[in-house]
């Protein structure tokens, strides 16, 4: 790797991310909430009727999936703006689009009692019933079209600043060094995953709006038709591919921030680079597991995409944690929040893959998928892994503006309460769903059978623990918002 | 500033430009176009000799004081034109008092070919049409463009021996002129129209 | 400024305007939208390569970004894009001509000016909306029951319908193996161009 000075920080950039962060934050608390109100729900102990649970799934949802993507673009931007010149009016653009966006969506599910699910499959939004009008469902789906245009902005510009600095995108990856073994110009690990986010999501975004346009199109003029599995496969490949890259732009905090604890640098090798070349092409290859129970889908690409699937997400994964593990091994690191959320997401992180890969064999998939199982793996994943390393990189930046020593411990005893409640609380509330759907319980079930009211009731326990920890971190880096801003 | 205006004006002579060029976004196509141009300005029509299934002579004048609903047809159309044809009848059912006493249907063939007045007779009486329904041919086919355009149908040789066409049928008001187009199953909208024109 | 872009795009026009020519690419409804139509934009596109650079220079004072001349070029696109102006065009002589005067004009050469101006945030937003357009467009044309155009059949609306889904997904493809692999090296040494914050690689 070339040393060269990084760069500084632009100051509407650093202000920009504390915004992302404030938003994905209060959404986070407010989403977290809104999921244990489900969970109490199903457990018979809080009236919410079927349309209601569904406008709410509905919600959370959408509303999560866009708080994980604000907040690992925060991330990706705050470290990659040390290596390349980003754009902070791009940001900007996207934080207004956003905001927006989330607007419409939430007005469409509130006033609008939109509750087809945040997956939008066709042709259920123009099938409610009665329940919600044409215009909640067109309302809904161009909040996620204008959502989308914005980020493929954001990315468009990362790319545009790495094809710059590197001349192009399989220089961003590592190309160079992995496959000529030339190590005079080898990207930092923040460059590398921020290469692939922008490949990954720019593809997924594209095709997002193509299917989001049909849909809305399909609205307004039901006789033009389409098929529900072309429909179906490029809804996955935009959801999919735009869930799954929030984790690989949110891992930049690990690559950047356990470096500054233990004083080891995390140096790309010709493994790492490999890996993250691979995941490149899987993460646009491996959505077909969604697709797993749909027998007219060809037998080839299912077949494809349970390999895939098993493989996906592991040379990452691997490289990451492995990685993590060889930087912290007897560094003396000192053990804070921030650290110690980080090696939570890690083993979040790993530990997700698990029920994925058990999901994604499709003999298992076929009576698997529509339990809880599912909703178990991606909580893990997220909630354990993704989620971590956002509520990490917000401790990361106080303690970084409170101390020229980065990474000092600037937690207080109620920091490490939360640290407890939300460890206990998410791996209870994901083992719950997880042993739900090997008992076959159903998801996206409004109503409960008796039998399954405990599972319901232990796993809204367990998320009350997550949303009293999750309170934790939100409040205080809301309560510290003001010194950040006033710093950067 | 220079470029902020020189954008603004760009953006707004551009989405008047398309307002205007869809009617205020409401006619994307052909077909959506001509039938709010003649609901906004009722058309005069050509007036070309037509004779019908029995070979009397009439003229689209001669309906004056009462209203004529008109479709284009030809009799070998295994499609589009007996759904018309199905549209015709039930409009014609829902007011039976004021059938060929005020109201009046006339069907034009597009296709003199093929359809003589004998071929029109058959297909009225396959069709079970009212005796006051009149299936009609040009008598010169010299006639046929002008009063084709006249009323905006286009048709094309489908490739197979028979033809595709815009489907619709069109309301000619007390003075003879093309005043509305509506879908060719809109029975309901066809059968309000002429209770409030009655 | 060489001449020869202008040479080349006066030809193509010139063979395009040829009665013949110009009545064996409308009997089609993809030769109409998909052949001629394009043809005609890149006549201006090839035109655009004669502007002089003090023309430019003067035009960069009212859109240094590019904005209005892509704002003009999507207005004619869009314009030109509506099924009753294809009608039309086939129709009404006039409309024929304005159509082979405003394609090349207010389309083609605006889509070169916005492209020479646009950085790569620009060109890649755009890129991906074309394709995503192209893929709704063909999606419609080729599910739609009704036909579109009073001049043309369901099936060549179909066959219309595939060539865009083929053409977007092309463009897909080709945009995404140029930003992987072919982009060319701004340095020779492995030392950065320049890292002012300017477009680089969306310059001229």
């Amino acid at each position: 790797m070339a040393n060269q000075p990084l760069l500084a920080i632009d100051p509407l950039g650093r202000r920009l991310v504390l915004a992302y962060l404030a938003v994905a934050a209060a959404v986070f608390l407010l989403m977290m909430s809104v999921g244990l109100a489900m969970r109490l729900g199903q457990g018979a102990m809080l009236p919410l009727g079927a349309d209601l649970f569904y406008q709410l799934m509905t919600m959370h949802a959408a509303a999560l999936v866009g708080a994980c993507a604000m907040a690992g673009a925060a991330i990706m931007w705050y470290f990659l703006s040390r290596y390349v010149r980003l754009t902070p009016a791009v940001l900007a653009v996207n934080l207004a689009t956003f905001l927006i966006g989330a607007v419409m969506i939430l007005g469409a599910v509130i006033i609008g009692k939109f509750g087809a699910g945040w997956t939008f499959l066709y042709p259920l939004p123009a099938k409610s019933g009665g329940q919600w009008e044409i215009g909640a469902a067109a309302v809904f789906m161009g909040g996620l079209l204008v959502i989308g245009t914005g980020f493929l902005l954001l990315h468009l510009d990362c790319a545009r600043a790495i094809l710059a600095r590197y001349g192009s995108l399989a220089r961003g990856l590592g190309w160079p060094l992995l496959f000529r073994g030339d190590d005079s110009d080898t990207p930092p690990p923040a460059v590398v995953a921020s290469t692939m986010a922008a490949i990954a999501n720019i593809t997924a975004v594209a095709s997002g709006a193509a299917v989001l346009g049909i849909s809305i199109a399909n609205l307004y003029f039901p006789e033009v038709t389409l098929d529900p599995l072309l429909a179906k496969n490029l809804i996955y490949f935009f959801g999919h591919t735009f869930v799954n890259v929030t984790i690989y732009m949110a891992v930049i905090a690990v690559y950047e921030i356990l470096p500054l604890y233990t004083g080891r640098p995390w140096k790309p090798n010709r493994v790492f680079l490999a890996a993250w070349t691979a995941s490149t092409v899987f993460v646009i290859v491996a959505y077909p597991h969604h697709l797993l129970m749909d027998f007219a889908m060809p037998h080839w690409v299912l077949m494809v995409a349970q390999v895939i699937s098993f493989t996906s997400g592991i040379p990452v994964l691997i490289v990451t944690a492995f990685g993590a593990l060889t930087i912290v091994h007897r560094s003396g690191i000192r053990w804070d929040v921030a650290s110690g959320l980080l090696m939570l997401s890690m083993f979040g992180w790993a530990g997700g893959v698990i029920p994925a890969i058990v999901d994604a064999v499709i003999v298992v998939n076929k009576v698997m998928h529509n339990t809880m199982w599912v909703p178990g793996h991606f909580h893990f994943y997220l909630l354990l892994g993704m989620v971590s390393m956002a509520f990490a990189f917000m401790y990361f930046l106080n303690s970084e503006a409170r101390s020229k020593d980065a990474g000092a411990p600037v937690d207080g005893g109620l920091d490490r309460l939360g640290l407890g409640a939300y460890l206990v609380g998410g791996l209870g509330f994901v083992f719950v769903f997880l042993y739900s759907g090997q008992a076959s319980v159903p998801r996206r079930w409004a109503a409960h059978m008796p039998e399954w009211l405990d599972y319901d009731r232990l796993g809204a326990l367990f998320a009350a623990f997550v949303v009293a920890g999750a309170a934790v971190f939100v409040l205080g880096f809301l309560g510290r918002l003001r010194g950040l801003w006033a710093r950067a | 500033m220079r470029a902020a205006t020189a954008l603004a004006a760009v953006l707004v002579a551009g989405s008047a430009t398309l307002w205007q060029a869809t009617d205020g976004l409401r006619a994307f196509t052909t077909e959506a176009a001509r039938r709010l141009a003649v609901e906004a300005a009722p058309r005069r029509l050509p007036a070309a000799t037509l004779e019908d299934q029995d070979g009397r002579s009439l003229r689209i004048a001669d309906y004056a004081g009462g209203i004529v609903l008109v479709d284009f047809i030809y009799t070998r159309c295994p499609t589009v034109c007996t759904q018309m044809t199905d549209t015709l009848r039930e409009v014609a059912a829902a007011l039976p008092s004021r059938l060929g006493d005020g109201i009046h249907l006339l069907s034009i063939s597009f296709d003199p070919d093929n359809d003589t007045t004998h071929a029109l007779r058959d297909y009225a009486a396959l069709q079970g049409a009212d005796p006051t329904w009149r299936f009609a041919r040009v008598v010169d086919r010299g006639d046929m463009p002008d009063l084709l355009e006249a009323f905006g149908v286009v048709v094309l040789p489908d490739g197979f021996g028979g033809y595709v066409h815009n489907a619709a049928i069109h309301v000619l008001d007390a003075e003879g002129r093309l005043a509305a187009i509506h879908d060719f199953t809109d029975v309901e909208g066809l059968v309000a129209r002429l209770e409030r024109t009655s | 400024m060489t001449r020869r872009p202008l040479h080349l795009s006066g030809a193509l026009f010139a063979v395009l305007a040829l009665p013949p020519v110009a009545r064996q690419l409308e009997s089609s409804m993809a030769g109409h939208m998909a052949v001629q139509v394009p043809l005609l934009v890149l006549c201006g596109i090839l035109a655009f390569g004669a502007v002089p650079e003090s023309v430019r220079r003067r035009l960069a004072a009212w859109d240094r970004h590019g904005l209005v001349g892509l704002g003009l070029a999507l207005s004619a696109m869009a314009y030109w894009m509506l099924p009753r102006w294809l009608d039309a065009a086939l129709a009404d002589p006039v409309v024929e001509l304005a159509k082979f005067v405003t394609v090349p004009l207010l389309w083609g050469m605006p889509l070169a000016w916005a492209w020479s101006r646009l950085g790569l945030v620009g060109r890649g937003f755009v890129a991906a909306h074309l394709v995503a357009l192209a893929w709704v467009l063909g999606w419609f044309y080729a599910n739609a029951p009704a036909r579109m155009c009073a001049n043309y059949l369901l099936e060549e609306q179909q066959t219309l319908g595939s060539a865009l889904l083929a053409l977007g997904t092309a463009g897909a493809l080709a945009g995404l193996l140029r930003v992987v692999v072919g982009a060319p090296r701004p340095a020779a040494d492995g030392q950065p161009l320049r890292l002012d914050g300017t477009h680089v690689l969306g310059n001229h």
